[in-house]
């Protein structure tokens, strides 16, 4: 060895300053940065356990908000259908009890109507009546003589004599 | 007619005043025959008093107390007429 320029000494001496390098190294340095890197690592792990949590988390409430605006949408448009229903009921109702309305003023009218037709038929009546007296009144001592009157004086009195009278 | 005995009236045993208006002047047969006819309807003697109304147009009326006979065209007209509104 000392021929190939080695010392067996220096080469111990070589190995056991490598060896404790190698072993101050691992301890002082390799095994802090190992250590690091393993909770970096489970740093980011964590970090993206959460992230996807979260994800997964803004998901249901998404999913929950949709379901809440479906729910809302759909009674929304029940209370308008409900709603447009209950006014055309109404306006059924309305026209309806418009329609009886007219039919009574209609009915009413026509009773008034006819209740006027009959007073006024019954005054006219009346009026051509007195009116056909009065003409009648004024032609009998023109259309019967004295003979003609004393002809009707005789014959009731025979009707009265054998009751047969009428008015 | 007001009012008219269809049989036997009797009015009154007492004699009364029998009223007989007539539209023209009745001769004495006719008198006679009314004074029959009078006291065989109400079986009373009456004096009779007899007197012309134009009103009657036609026709007599006889009041005996409260027997009244109304033959006349005055009063049959009345009747029409009323029967005419009645209607």
């Amino acid at each position: 060895m000392e021929q190939l320029g080695i010392q067996p000494m220096l080469l111990l001496a070589q190995i056991v300053n490598f060896t404790i390098v190698v072993w101050v190294l691992n301890r002082l340095l390799y095994k802090p940065i190992i250590k690091f890197l393993d909770k970096r690592r489970a740093e980011i792990a964590e970090g993206i356990k959460q992230a996807q949590e979260m994800r997964e988390e803004e998901e249901k409430i998404q999913e929950k908000r949709e379901k809440i605006l479906d729910t809302a949408r759909r009674e929304a448009q029940r209370l308008i259908n409900q709603a447009k229903e209950q006014a055309k009921e109404k306006e059924r109702e309305i026209i309806a009890s418009a329609h009886t309305q007219a039919q009574e003023i209609i009915k009413r009218g026509k009773s008034e109507v006819g209740e006027l037709r009959k007073t006024l038929e019954k005054e006219l009546r009346a009026h051509a009546v007195d009116v056909a007296l009065m003409l009648i009144k004024r032609s009998i001592p023109t259309l019967m003589t004295s003979q003609d009157q004393h002809k009707l004086l005789l014959k009731q009195l025979k009707d009265l004599e054998t009751g047969s009278f009428r008015n | 007619m007001a009012k008219m005995a269809r049989n036997q009236y009797h009015v009154s045993q007492e004699k009364l005043v029998a009223t007989v208006k007539s539209y023209v002047q009745l001769n004495e047969d006719e008198r006679q025959r009314i004074r029959n006819l009078v006291g065989k309807l109400t079986g009373a003697t009456a004096n009779f008093h007899y007197e012309t109304d134009k009103a009657l147009l036609g026709g007599l009326r006889i009041e005996v107390g409260d027997w009244i006979v109304d033959t006349s065209l005055a009063n049959a007209l009345i009747l029409i007429a009323r029967r005419l509104k009645e209607d």
